[in-house]
């Protein structure tokens, strides 16, 4: 007869298949093959569960993120991409030299934002530090959220074709600042910048430019850019970050306090890239994105992250660099997922 | 059955689940970040593939590759090649050429792409793997001074970083060079305060 207090061998057993099967689960959610949907979807699919996946496992969850290639060229293909797979190409017409800008803008915008909402605005704690294969040997490392290395997602390149690099008529017209600051995101009556920072900043503080313009001056331009997603982990808040600096580490170069807003986002442009292939077109090594004017535009968050975890601190940037300048990319990402 | 001989079994029993799940979950992380490295290695021998087939003779052709983030800090994953010829290759390349992405975890590169490496088959005679990196060396002689010289090492594996880093694909007639050059590493003698 069974008493009050008994358990029977199948619920017990029923527990522990419980636990395996748990187990079991687990592994089917970080293998799950997320190859269903557009490339977009696939890609933020894998971010959202990585960024959901308990620390000690996150990092078995593959950011399965694809860098998109855009080709902006008038007829002929861009030779920085010739042995890449799935570049898009922007045909560009050198009669509406205006309506030509207008497209480079757009997708210089679009990429950014596209990449900053992707990554969840830069809010998901998507990097673990690498643990050791011993488990126990490393736990200073696991702990060790002061990792100096930022690691990074390549959303986009875009690359400028050798014959558009000559049409000094569309390039000089290209204004990104202008545009992220007067053109609403498609489908919202807000313009890039106001969603981009919950509408705390409608134009780009003065005192940004100022700061960044000695820093980035000599920087010389390219015909190819990289938008890229970073992101570097603290052990402090973003308040004593921005305050002390020490959130500077691993490449970042925007500001601590300057345009930071009350929920931690920060929004700085960076005097470089974009304009004119003028002076230097025809040379060796022709540029076109050029560092004469402000024109980069880089959109960061530092504060706590979401994560299944709590108390995650550290700083986020979208930001563009010279995509030939692998040294700069690999000093701002010392460690890069997803695939280019 | 009794309260009394339930007990003992029922903490035997849950023991036993715990000690599985310590036992397996190491296990089940290991495997999942064996095939992540395998899979982001094989996403890197196909790039490199695909540009081998579309190479022009003679033409130098530049490769943007970009590593992968090791989940383990103790793995090396190396880029190597043996032509068909060379005697040391894996026998896994059968009679002909092939590239390979393996973890280096000893002198033996050979027996280490063939134990654990991801392998291309390649239709090219010979192939040569050329990575050159300057080591600047600072040594104090008998009389006090700071000596420094430069030597160029040279490998025949390419070190997978973890993140970006590009190679030179030439082939001429029969032979492909796939070559790298590495950052400049410096080496303090201890006795040198920085």
């Amino acid at each position: 007869m069974k008493k009050r207090g008994d358990l029977s061998p199948g619920f017990i057993a029923g527990i522990v298949i419980l636990i395996l099967s748990m187990l079991v689960l687990l592994f089917f959610l970080v293998r799950s093959n997320l190859q269903e949907g557009t490339a977009d979807e696939i890609c933020q699919t894998s971010i959202l569960t990585r960024a959901t996946t308990p620390d000690v496992a996150q990092r078995y969850v593959p950011l399965k993120c694809t860098t998109k290639k855009v080709c902006l060229t008038i007829n002929e293909d861009c030779l920085q991409l010739q042995n890449e797979e799935n570049v898009m190409k922007v045909k560009l017409d050198t009669s509406r030299p205006q309506e030509s800008a207008d497209i480079i803008e757009k997708y210089i915008a679009d990429s950014t934002f596209d990449c900053w909402k992707m990554t969840g605005q830069g809010k998901l704690d998507l990097f673990a530090v690498p643990i050791s294969k011993n488990y126990f040997e490393n736990v200073e490392n696991y702990l060790n959220l002061n990792d100096p290395k930022s690691s990074c997602i390549i959303c986009s390149r875009l690359a400028i074709s050798e014959e558009l690099q000559n049409e000094k008529s569309i390039l000089q017209l290209i204004d990104v600042n202008d545009y992220m600051a007067n053109t609403p995101v498609p489908g919202s009556s807000q313009t890039y910048l106001e969603t981009l920072t919950d509408r705390q900043v409608n134009a780009i503080p003065g005192e940004v430019i100022d700061r960044y313009s000695d820093e980035r001056e000599n920087k010389s331009g390219t015909d190819q850019i990289a938008i890229i997603f970073a992101q570097v982990k603290s052990e402090e808040t973003w308040k004593e970050g921005a305050i002390t600096g020490a959130l500077h580490g691993a490449g970042f170069v925007f500001g601590s306090s300057y345009a930071l807003g009350l929920t931690g986002k920060i929004v700085t442009t960076l005097p470089g890239f974009l304009v004119a292939a003028t002076a230097i077109a025809g040379t060796a090594g022709i540029k076109a994105w050029n560092a004469d004017n402000h024109q980069d535009f880089s959109v960061g968050y530092c504060g706590e992250f979401t994560s299944s975890e709590t108390n995650k601190y550290g700083c986020s940037i979208v930001t563009q660099a010279d995509w030939n300048n692998k040294t700069a990319i690999n000093n701002l990402c010392g460690r890069i997922e997803g695939r280019i | 059955m009794k309260k009394g001989i339930l007990l003992p079994n029922l903490i035997s029993i849950i023991i036993v689940a715990i000690a599985a799940v310590i036992i397996l979950l190491p296990l089940l992380l290991s495997r999942l970040q064996e095939s992540n490295e395998k899979e982001n290695a094989r996403i890197l021998l196909n790039r490199l593939e695909g540009a081998i087939k579309n190479l022009e003779d003679g033409v130098p052709t530049p490769l943007d590759m970009q590593g992968f983030a090791k989940i383990s800090p103790n793995t090396q994953w190396v880029l190597t090649a043996w032509g068909k010829n060379s005697p040391d290759r894996p026998q896994e390349c059968f009679f002909q050429s092939c590239i390979y992405i393996c973890q280096k975890e000893s002198s033996n590169l050979s027996e280490d792409c063939s134990k654990n490496g991801i392998r291309r088959r390649i239709d090219i005679d010979n192939i040569q793997v050329i990575v050159k990196q300057e080591i600047i060396s600072q040594t104090n002689t008998f009389v006090g001074e700071t000596q420094i010289s430069s030597t160029i090492a040279e490998y025949n594996y390419i070190k997978i970083p973890e993140n970006l880093f590009e190679i030179k694909l030439t082939k001429t007639g029969d032979t492909l060079k796939i070559e790298s050059e590495l950052p400049a590493e410096r080496i303090l003698n201890p006795d040198i305060k920085k």
